[in-house]
């Protein structure tokens, strides 16, 4: 009864798990990895809003790209599908104000908005599952050197990996919190009670601030100076052969077939 | 050679969690601190790494007193294990983890490398180097928590309750390890039978003093006296 929920705190865990995986894609460079996946989400996005048939070609990446990396199918369409709601949202106001016709399919009249409908939620999947695909097969540290190379600052950096961790540790301490108030609740099904929500949430903010501030001090006590500067970076050293074909092979269709009409 | 005098601890909100606490432990000494639970044993680790608000007394190691302006230093030559491992296991990757104390003290990369390797191997885990963190099992955590320590080569460790959440295969498994390593060693506990295998000394604290200490045969085995302790 408690699964659905144990399934969204575990599942940045597990996401990150994967990244475990030591195939091909996981040996690349997070650079390359990062830069292929920027690239990509913005061609897909450029597109037109009617573009929906150019859109397809782009497909052939997770087709291609998920094999090779060992990444489980149902576990990436479920992160996707929790994306996908916003996309509708966005999508639908389309359908009923972009009402003029755009062609006849067996004789049903599509129109513009139902055409733009179909493009923003092809562009949603595509560049969620672009940096999910990301994240599963780089962990977030590589990433966070990745991001000190591009010059992004140090500070936000830092505040980026703590943020990931601490809310790592906040799903957890909710889950185990979850799981002793639901078992001393017998009747109810799922969810606190209004009336404890105060206390529930009171108790997890302490608790979890009290992780954080564990885990900082454990990291301070490691020879952490606040400043990342050795800690994580520069530590993957130069691009290899494979990473350079890598680059290439995954950005130069996907500009091509963007501007190529 | 780390020397505690008269160590007084108040937290902020009142509690007195150690009150006039005097001890030392020698170079390659192993101690092993008792007490029952709020007996203040984790305080004092805190305290020795400058996490505590010490409102008296002094912690000297190697001859360095700790203050603000030392406690850098002081961090260099002890290391500390914190109670719960996933407190200390932040980075996904075992080897990441493992490489993070001496990447912060600006080693070269083959250094890095070997020290990652080399503490692993001490606790005979290097099969775990490319798993997540998330992964492991209670024991396999502990000890990787533990390697995360030593690949910085402490002069001393710190261990707080290290045999809490393992099965008893993992609890003879880390008696054995620790019996092994070079450095002094100071932990908190109350696992008695711990206690009394691997270290030639124990302090009992009760209430925030120290109340006893000696050889754990002479303080273990007077089963009226341990009561009186709360153990
Ligand atoms: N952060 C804190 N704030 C206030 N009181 C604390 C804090 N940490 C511990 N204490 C109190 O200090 C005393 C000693 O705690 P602790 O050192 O954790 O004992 P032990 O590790 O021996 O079980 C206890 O009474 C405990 O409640
Ligand atoms: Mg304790």
């Amino acid at each position: 009864m408690t699964a659905d929920f144990r399934h969204a705190a575990a599942g940045l865990r597990a996401l990150e798990n994967l990244s475990e995986k030591n195939t091909v894609i996981h040996q690349l460079h997070s650079f390359v990895k990062l830069t292929a996946a920027v690239v990509y989400v913005a061609v897909v996005i450029s597109f037109g809003r009617y573009e929906v048939s150019r859109l397809l070609p782009y497909f052939f990446y997770p087709a291609i790209l998920m094999p090779i990396s060992e990444t489980p199918f149902r576990q990436m369409f479920y992160r996707l599908s929790m994306a996908l709601p916003f996309a509708l949202f966005g999508g639908l106001a389309n359908i009923f104000f972009d009402r003029p016709p755009m062609f006849f399919f067996g004789g049903i009249v599509i129109t513009a908005g139902a055409v733009s409908f179909v493009s923003i939620l092809i562009k949603t999947v595509l560049s969620v599952w672009a940096v999910l695909f990301l994240v599963s097969t780089t962990t977030i540290w590589d990433l966070c050197g990745q991001l000190i190379r591009l010059r992004v600052p140090r500070l936000l950096v830092l505040q980026l990996s703590l943020t990931y961790r601490y809310i790592s540790s906040l799903m957890e301490e909710a889950c185990a919190m979850y799981h002793a108030y639901i078992l001393r609740s017998p009747g109810m099904k799922k969810g606190v009670r209004i009336t404890d929500m105060g206390q529930f949430v009171g108790s997890l903010l302490l608790r979890s601030f009290d992780r954080a501030w564990n885990v900082y001090a454990a990291m301070k006590c490691r020879g952490f100076d606040g400043s990342f500067s050795a800690s994580i970076g520069d530590k993957e050293g130069k691009l290899k052969f494979s990473d350079w074909l890598y680059l290439f092979s995954a950005c130069v269709p996907a500009v091509l077939l963007r501007c190529w009409s | 050679m780390l020397v505690i005098k008269d160590l007084t601890v108040v937290y902020p909100d009142g509690t007195k969690a150690l009150d006039g606490v005097d001890m030392s432990v020698g170079p390659n000494e192993r101690v092993a601190l008792i007490g029952a639970n709020g007996a203040g044993k984790s305080t004092l680790l805190s305290a020795i790494m400058g996490l505590a608000p010490t409102s008296g007394g002094s912690i000297t190691m190697d001859g360095l007193v700790l203050s603000k302006s030392t406690e850098a230093e002081v961090r260099r030559k002890i290391g500390i294990v914190f109670q719960n491992p996933d407190d200390q296991l932040f980075m996904t990757r075992i080897r990441d983890d493992v490489a993070f104390g001496p990447r912060n003290c600006g080693l070269p990369r083959e250094e890095i490398e070997a020290r990652v390797d080399g503490a692993l191997g001490k606790l005979r885990i290097l099969h775990l180097k490319d798993r997540a963190s998330g992964r492991l099992s209670g024991g396999e955590k502990r000890l990787a928590a533990i390697a995360g320590v030593l690949a910085m080569n402490p002069g001393m460790l710190l261990l707080d309750e290290p045999s809490s959440f393992l099965d008893p295969k993992a609890r003879r498994n880390l008696i054995q390890i620790l019996s092994s390593l070079p450095q002094a060693v100071l932990i908190a506990t109350h696992d008695l039978d711990l206690a009394s295998r691997s270290f030639s000394r124990v302090v009992v604290l009760q209430n925030g003093r120290v109340r006893v200490e000696g050889p754990p045969d002479d303080i273990l085995s007077d089963e009226k006296k341990l009561e009186e302790y709360g153990l």
